[in-house]
């Protein structure tokens, strides 16, 4: 598409280039406290992290749109893929940062602190994205697990918080646990950590179950971050606890770190493999399927039943998270296209969805069904907002959801572009299919209690104004995917094509 | 004769803009102006009725399609196509003009009257849509449109269980369309796989270029998934539970046009996107859509008997009207499956005479809802026990009604009666092909059936003693308004009813270039 | 000249019905004037082109029909409809009745409605609908059109019966009566009228046409499967069943008294009922391919002809006794066409033209007595209509007396009696002895013609039984002493309604004179000796002589005379000489034949019991079915999706140690599910 001469970014920064958009970031991090104590103000000091983001957002543009790649040492890839990857947790903490400075649920004390963790987090996601060595990635999700458990529980005078972090804790730290199990396993079996080689070792040696309890902790540690059934269970109760611009980086950003991490290392090791090894690639895909259907299934009946919208929005997190992994069991590029724009589009249709939730809760209404009654009188713009993105979720055309969905449900018809149609995953895209139908159900409950039921209140809501921009960006982005998919559609392949092997 | 004009405007995609911007010009019409939606909402239909109305007259066929790229990237070609032929443009027409009756019937709507207009023209911009588009994922997109408004439709303006009723039809319809989208899905790329280099191209005319090529187990199956999707949204038995409820639910307006225009799109789509994709598969499920086409016509007329709510019997109605419409395509379907000799021209009968079905049963189930719609709001209930005696307090009322029912039983020279003529001698001359006429009987039965519940009711609603289980003496005969609204649809259904050749010429049009299965 | 607007003639009422419908109440008499007016051109019109076919080329050794359509539209696979007129001989004599007949009425309507205020405007311009249906119907080219016409008839015909069907004047009694008469006459005849349609269904598949020109064309039907001809045959004859009332569907046209009487006047002498006899006439040519179908016809008119004397025996409403004599006579029709086509049809599979020729006569009869019949039944319910107009009642117990109070009513109603019961030289004598003689004609050939033989021994009792129960009625009604209703009766009905009866009058004795003078010529049928197309009309009548001699000589002539004027004596002797007591034939009510002449030979409860266990009890069924069995299954799938949810809530313990252990269960479920997968797809 566009093509612009980047060549001048290389020449300043040489060979940190490729991390450029994650250093700036972690400067960012490492400055924040002080400045916080010098300029004692909070919103600024939000402001000048918002503006370190921005910054380290632009470069990775300019890096994007010139097709810019490089490795740094070996260690960290710069390529489309992560570039994308590295633009979509940009702009989850853009959107968390900046509705975390008005709302009323996020820390007054460590504010300095607040900020500088949700920097290293992000950064610590540019990192995942980069990396290309199992240590390296998971020395990356630490970087981003340890922030956020002090995060979640960084929320004024609330005692949900403090317990739902110390369940993030245990699980996590169980999580990491088993991760670094199925590395060293993996290690052990192949005797190297970096993806590529280890890809190349299984080609060539068969099958044994010391690889598959390897593979099995690996899914389930990363699982962890994905929130997928069945190691979602903190997710729920994090995501309620934790203050709202959390609970939105949470599970817009760092449930889509856990899902590039499964790409990294299973798509491509099994796409690598495919050839040598079709038994044991295709039982992992049934394996990631069967994953799929149980997440998606279980995050949408539990939604049905939830009075508290946070939460109702967690477990459709969840089953959006099992939407994705759809991607994982196809194994093909187009499938992984459909995924990645699905990320894009869940940032914007459920980081919206988040937003409003943070503001109405910010202006006291309150968090619960029955607290949204009637809103569509006392919050004309939020409800309509709420409305596009929930409608998105379900998937519903012309917004992004459905277009995602679009895709992504392709994929499971014709595995590839060009192939015959196959029958083999046709019944993941009935599964999916009927998710996507039950979820309607409660996004329409969403929906009707603020625009069907009559609310006591009439009053009209105030929200502070940040909230509205956010809200605004969010649902701009749903209605920009959602109509005109074309341009981005273009970024999403080659990110795919990037880390096909 | 008008060719020159259009020439000049892309008048298909107005077709789709006016009501946008109606839609969006009452929606904002909020507190005090909101009294003056309905001149906005009228002037919008009748804006889009005209030109309606001029298509009729185009002659260079060529002006009634737009084309534009949409999305093109990724190896998938995905465009913005409008396209108009005889089908088409009855089925617009048909919408346009019950779009335009409903804002007048529903003139004294006075709750929230900016909303409901709102949603009826966004209505209108889906029908609209799905009528004109000849693009799958254009389709798609328009189809599930035309869900949302009927969702607000039912639960603001909807009777007592307008909640439930709403959520039934939403997900109900809603599921059916994801499981169609699957079939399309299958379609589009299937046809991209089987010649390759080509891209996936989601045109209509993609797929049917390439449907000669589809394999016979993959038609079989795909075919299966559209026709559900078709099928919930036509409805057939045993898919039709949903719009019982709707309708019982919905306000007179979202019942007129979802029983007038948004079944049709079932029929629709069979006759358009399955035939056309699939056509060995539709020829091997010709015998299952003709037992799902005598059950629906059936079993919804004895059910219309049962029912003590007037418009509760009349939403069956639809479902035994709307048989008759896939009567028809099962028995062009089964014509060519079993004649020895399939001539085409006889083969097209059934499809033709199942457009002109599906036709007059907009026109005249409207009659039916806004008849139902006056007699629920005007004397408070529409149980058929609590009635009698109306035709002499009401006799404007009674006369509509009785034209209605007339129509809709199949009286010559009324609309109504051609579409059931017609089907009927199309499945006879496929039965005479299968060997099997005595199938006749059911179709005959049902015209009974028919004759027998609406006479019943007339009987039990406007005759015999003047009821004194509510209260007449503050009751009005039908309003200005509404008695126009009316009296045009009965015109028109007296004029297509003594000369079916206005509609019949653009079907034959229609069906002389359609490519019936199999021939 | 006029002859090309033959299509006017339906036309124009069919104009005048949506002028009174509109502006009915703004016209003098509510649009009483104008319905006339429409009638009165349309028997112009008539008179006209029945003249000029008559007087034309193709009725005088041409091919005996003029006919011209347009095309109304056409079905892919060379199926053509057209909308035009054809006439005929049968065409002129139906035109000519139907006209006038109705025009009298209309007339009579003026003086009978005008008590009827507003009302009146609904029921003139639904007589005027009802008469363009009935020349619509007669003067079609083709059956499509006729069973659109056929259809408004039907309509039109609940329309008027249930005329009172909403605040009767009688109260609401009466109102319930009206409406439900009303129903019953359409549901009825629509099951006829769904036979018809199936008929033009096989017809059309078979001929790609529906013209009479087309269907009649004896090249075409030999080109055609017999079995096609012979079952469309049959399926018009349903429709002739329930529109001409006969056995099984007789049982709506009782009912339909429910109406204002000139209404039955029009159904019963002008138009709705006979247009099922029309039917069958008209479709002459198809139905005689096949002896068996004719012999059918013979069969049903027979039964339905003594079924419906029967039951007016021991009637006491004045109407009902008119309505079943109506049926009755409808019998004699149908049984004449019977007779005569069976004849034909032999005559035509043996090629032998005297039995050819015995067939015509029974045609000419069939066609003949519904002429005459037209005008004596007119006149009786008009008669009846003034009598009740007069009196107030239609129960024969409470009149009696008077003829001294309705001088011109009870004359003109003893003619009509006469008539009808077939007393030497009235109309119905003439065409009634017609019938019966071809007939006793029939039963001399083919195998099953000993069955014609026990048709015409019905005939001949509904005769006898014909002459009873008519002058039962008249002696009832005009002699003996006065009933309480006669006191208070208005004497003589004004001159618009005695004028009617005094010109029906002339036509009730004088019609059966006509087939002296060449009527017969116009009404006989016979196949074109080089073609072979039948041909109605376009013959020399045989003349008076020929008739009186093969009346007269014909001993069963006598016999039936003997014994019309044994029932009308008996009658004198239980009615006006009260010297034998009727009471003797009921044994004080306990007769069972009574009870079942009361009680229609249960026809109306079979009718009941067949709708609501074939009608309503399956529906009861099918709309418990829905809500419980398939609107059950959609919503308990929906349910327990929900349902899951909630008892899904409470694994969702919020304690960590229960999260924590579920993790590990889940690491080893995906360990298992993989290796089980991996042995599955043989990876090790």
């Amino acid at each position: 598409m566009v093509d612009i001469d980047i060549s001048w970014i290389a020449d300043t920064f040489g060979s940190i280039t490729p991390v450029l958009p994650m250093v700036l970031v972690i400067i960012g991090a490492l400055l924040m406290p002080g400045i916080h104590l010098l300029l004692k103000r909070k919103n600024v000091t939000c402001a000048v992290s918002l503006a370190f983001v921005v910054v380290a957002a632009v470069f990775n543009v300019l890096l994007l749109l010139g097709h810019y790649t490089g490795t740094y040492y070996g260690l960290f890839t710069y390529d489309a893929f992560s570039g994308l990857m590295i633009l979509l947790f940009q702009a989850v903490a853009f959107i968390a940062i900046l509705i975390a400075g008005p709302s009323s649920e996020t820390t007054r004390l460590h504010v300095g602190a607040f900020y500088s963790l949700m920097l290293i987090a992000t950064a610590g996601m540019s990192f995942v994205a980069t990396a290309s060595d199992l240590l390296l990635i998971f020395v990356g999700v630490e970087m981003v697990s340890i922030p956020s458990y002090a995060m979640v529980a960084m929320k004024k005078k609330d005692p949900r918080a403090s317990e739902a972090a110390v369940k993030y804790i245990i699980i996590g730290g169980l999580s990491s646990g088993l991760t670094i199990y199925g590395i060293s396993m993996l290690f052990g079996l192949t005797g190297t950590t970096n993806i590529a080689d280890i890809a190349a070792a299984l080609a060539t040696q068969g099958y044994t179950a010391g690889l598959v309890i390897a593979l099995a902790t690996m899914i389930a540690g990363y699982g962890f971050k994905i929130a997928a059934a069945p190691f979602h269970m903190w997710a729920p109760d994090v995501y309620e606890g934790a203050a709202t611009p959390v609970s939105l980086f949470l599970a817009t950003g760092s449930k889509k770190m856990g899902l590039v991490v499964y790409v990294k290392v299973f798509f491509v090791m099994f796409v690598t493999i495919q050839a040598a090894q079709p038994f044991m690639t295709e039982s992992i895909q049934y394996v990631f399927a069967i994953l799929a259907a149980i997440t998606m299934t279980v995050g949408n009946i539990l939604a049905i039943v939830q009075g508290n919208v946070k939460r109702m929005l967690a477990y459709s997190s969840i089953a959006q998270a099992g939407y994705m992994l759809m991607a994982l069991a196809i194994l093909s590029d187009w499938a992984l296209t459909g995924a990645i724009y699905y990320m894009f589009a869940h940032v914007f249709m459920k980081g919206g969805a988040f937003v409003v939730v943070a503001a109405l809760i910010t202006a006291g209404v309150g968090e619960t069904l029955k607290d949204y009654r009637g809103l569509a009188k006392r919050a004309p713009l939020l409800s309509a907002i709420m409305l596009l993105c929930v409608f998105s979720l379900a998937g519903i055309p012309p917004l992004a959801g459905f277009t995602a969905k679009f895709f992504l449900f392709s994929s499971a018809i014709i595995p590839g572009l060009g192939e015959p149609v196959s029958s083999q995953w046709i019944w993941l895209a009935f599964v999916a299919i009927l998710n996507s139908a039950i979820s309607l159900y409660y996004y329409a409950k969403i929906v009707k209690a603020m625009y069907i039921e009559k609310g006591e209140s009439e009053e009209k809501v105030k929200v502070p104004v940040a909230f509205t921009v956010a809200a605004v960006l969010c649902v701009l982005g749903v209605i920009a995917l959602g109509v005109y998919p074309e341009p981005f559609l273009y970024y999403c392949s080659q990110a795919a094509l990037a880390i096909m092997p | 004769m008008f060719d020159e004009i259009f020439a000049e405007i892309p008048i298909l995609i107005l077709l789709l803009v006016i009501p946008l911007v109606g839609a969006v010009a009452t929606l904002f019409m909020g507190g005090e102006r909101q009294k003056y939606a309905k001149y906005v909402a009228g002037a919008f239909s009748g804006v889009t009725l005209v030109l309606a109305i001029l298509l009729m007259f185009v002659d260079n066929t060529a002006l009634l399609s737009e084309n534009y790229l949409w999305i093109d990237a990724a190896n998938i070609r995905i465009s913005f196509i409008l396209e108009m032929d005889g089908l088409s443009l009855l089925m617009v027409l048909l919408t346009a003009l019950l779009v335009f009756l409903v804002v007048v019937f529903s003139a004294s709507e006075s709750d929230r009257p900016n909303y409901f207009h709102t949603l009826i023209m966004a209505m209108e911009l889906g029908l609209m849509g799905v009528y004109l588009s000849a693009d799958y994922f254009l389709f798609y997109i328009m189809w599930e449109v035309t869900l949302i408004p009927m969702y607000f439709m039912i639960s603001w303006y909807g009777g007592p269980r307008r909640h439930y009723a709403a959520i039934k039809f939403f997900i109900y319809t809603h599921i059916a369309s994801l499981v169609m989208l699957i079939g399309i899905f299958a379609v589009v790329f299937e046809a991209a796989a089987v010649n390759p280099g080509v891209i996936a191209d989601f045109s209509f005319a993609a797929v049917n270029a390439a449907s000669g090529s589809f394999g016979e187990v993959f038609q079989v199956l795909v075919f299966g998934l559209l026709f559900f999707g078709f099928a919930v949204k036509m409805p057939a038995v045993p898919f039709h539970t949903w719009l019982p409820d709707a309708h019982v639910e919905a306000p007179t307006g979202g019942s007129v046009l979802l029983a007038g225009v948004m079944l049709k799109m079932g029929s629709y789509g069979i006759i358009r996107v399955a035939l056309n994709a699939l056509p060995d598969g539709a020829i091997w499920w010709a015998e299952i859509i003709l037992v799902v086409a005598l059950i629906s016509i059936v079993y919804g007329a004895y059910a219309c008997i049962a029912q003590t709510d007037l418009k509760k019997m009349v939403a069956y109605s639809s479902i035994n009207h709307m048989g008759m419409v896939m009567l028809g395509i099962a028995a062009s379907l089964l014509y060519v499956k079993y004649a020895a000799s399939p001539d085409a021209s006889i083969a097209q009968i059934g499809i033709m005479f199942a457009v002109f079905q599906m036709f007059a049963h907009g026109l005249v189930t409207a009659v039916l809802f806004m008849v139902c719609g006056y007699t629920g709001h005007a004397l408070g209930t529409r149980e058929i026990p609590l009635l009698g005696g109306l035709a002499g307090k009401l006799p404007a009322y009674a006369t509509f009604m009785m034209i209605g029912f007339m129509a809709s039983l199949g009286l010559p020279g009324l609309v109504g009666f051609w579409g059931e003529f017609g089907v009927i001698f199309s499945f006879y001359v496929a039965a005479e092909a299968m060997g099997m006429i005595w199938l006749i009987v059911f179709c005959l039965l049902s015209i009974m059936l028919n004759a027998g519940f609406y006479i019943w009711a007339m009987q039990r609603t406007l005759f015999g003693r003047e009821t004194t289980k509510i209260d007449l003496s503050h009751v009005h005969d039908v309003s200005k308004a509404e008695g126009f609204a009316l009296a045009v649809l009965c015109v028109i259904i007296a004029l297509f009813g003594i000369w079916p050749d206005f509609a019949l010429g653009y079907i034959e049009t229609f069906v002389a270039n359609f490519a019936i299965p199999g021939v | 000249m006029f002859i090309e607007y033959t299509w006017l003639i339906p036309v124009i009422p069919l104009i005048f019905f949506v002028i009174i419908g509109l502006t009915g109440n703004k016209t003098p008499k509510e649009g009483g004037i104008i319905a006339i007016i429409g009638a009165l051109a349309s028997l112009v019109l008539s008179v006209l082109v029945v003249y000029e076919f008559l007087t034309g080329p193709a009725y005088n050794g041409g091919v005996g029909y003029v006919t011209d359509a347009v095309t109304w539209f056409s079905i892919p696979g060379g199926f053509t409809l057209t909308l035009g007129y054809y006439v005929d001989g049968l065409t002129c004599v139906m035109l000519m009745f139907s006209s006038l007949i109705s025009l009298l009425i209309f007339i009579y309507s003026i003086g009978y409605m005008h008590d009827q205020g507003k009302r009146n405007r609904r029921y003139f311009a639904e007589v005027s609908l009802f008469l363009a249906g009935m020349l619509g119907l007669i003067i079609s080219n083709n059956y499509l059109m006729t069973f659109v016409f056929w259809e408004i008839m039907g309509l039109c015909s609940y329309l008027l019966i249930g005329f009172w069907s909403f605040r009767h004047p009688e109260g609401d009694v009466a109102s319930d009566n009206a409406a439900s008469a009303a129903k019953k006459a359409f549901i009825v005849t629509r099951l006829g009228d769904v036979s018809f349609m199936g008929g033009l269904f096989v017809l059309l598949y078979a001929f790609q046409s529906l013209d009479y020109v087309n269907l009649f064309d004896p090249a075409a039907i030999a080109a055609v499967d017999t079995n096609l001809i012979v079952l469309a045959t049959l399926l018009l004859f349903g429709g002739a069943i329930g529109k001409s009332a006969q056995f099984p569907l007789q049982d709506w046209l009782p009912d339909a008294m429910a109406g204002p009487t000139t209404v039955s006047a029009l159904i019963h002498a002008a138009t709705m009922v006979k247009a099922g006899v029309y039917l069958v006439a008209r479709s002459y040519p198809l139905f005689v391919q096949s002896a068996d179908v004719m012999l059918l016809v013979g069969l049903i008119g027979g039964i339905t002809a003594i079924l419906a004397a029967s039951m007016a025996l021991n009637n006491m409403n004045i109407k009902k006794v008119l309505a079943y004599s109506t049926i009755s006579q409808l019998g004699y029709m149908i049984m004449a066409l019977g007779a005569g086509g069976y004849m034909m049809a032999i005559g035509m599979k043996e090629g032998n033209t005297a039995l050819i020729a015995a067939g015509a006569a029974g045609y000419t009869a069939g066609v003949f007595h519904m002429f005459n019949h037209a005008f004596f039944k007119a006149l009786l319910f008009l008669g009846s209509g003034s009598v009740i107009h007069s009196c107030g009642t239609e129960d024969m117990r409470e009149m009696g007396g008077l003829g001294k109070k309705m001088k011109w009513t009870s004359i003109t109603m003893l003619i009509g009696s006469m008539s009808i019961a077939g007393f030497p030289f009235f109309s119905g004598f003439w065409s009634k002895d017609l019938v019966l003689e071809s007939v006793m004609k029939a039963s001399e050939f083919g195998p099953e013609g000993y069955i014609f033989m026990i048709i015409w021994i019905l005939g001949v009792v509904t005769a006898f039984m014909t002459a009873f129960y008519m002058f039962r009625m008249w002696y009832m009604t005009f002699a003996g002493p006065e009933g309480h209703a006669t006191e208070h009766s208005h004497g003589e009905s004004p001159s618009t309604m005695t004028v009617p009866l005094m010109l029906l009058s002339i036509f009730a004795f004088g019609s059966g004179f006509l087939i002296l003078f060449g009527l017969d010529g116009i009404i006989t049928i016979s196949p074109d000796s080089i073609t072979g197309a039948f041909i109605v009309g376009m013959h020399e009548g045989h003349g008076a002589v020929h008739y009186i001699e093969e009346l007269f000589t014909n001993p069963y002539t006598y016999l039936t005379i003997v014994l019309a004027l044994l029932g009308i004596y008996i009658a004198y002797l239980m009615y006006s000489k009260f010297s034998v007591n009727p009471g003797r034939f009921n044994r004080e009510g306990e007769s069972r034949l009574y009870k079942a002449l009361e009680k229609r030979w249960w026809f109306p409860q079979l009718y009941d019991w067949i709708s609501w266990k074939f009608g309503y009890g399956i529906a009861k069924g099918v709309d418990y079915f829905d809500r419980n069995v398939i609107d059950g299954t959609v919503n308990g799938l929906s349910g327990s999706v929900v349902g899951s949810g909630e008892s899904a809530k409470y694994v969702q313990t919020g304690n960590v140690g229960n999260y924590a252990s579920i993790v590990m269960i889940g690491v080893a479920a995906v360990f298992v599910a993989a290796l089980i997968l991996i042995y599955y797809m043989g990876g090790m």
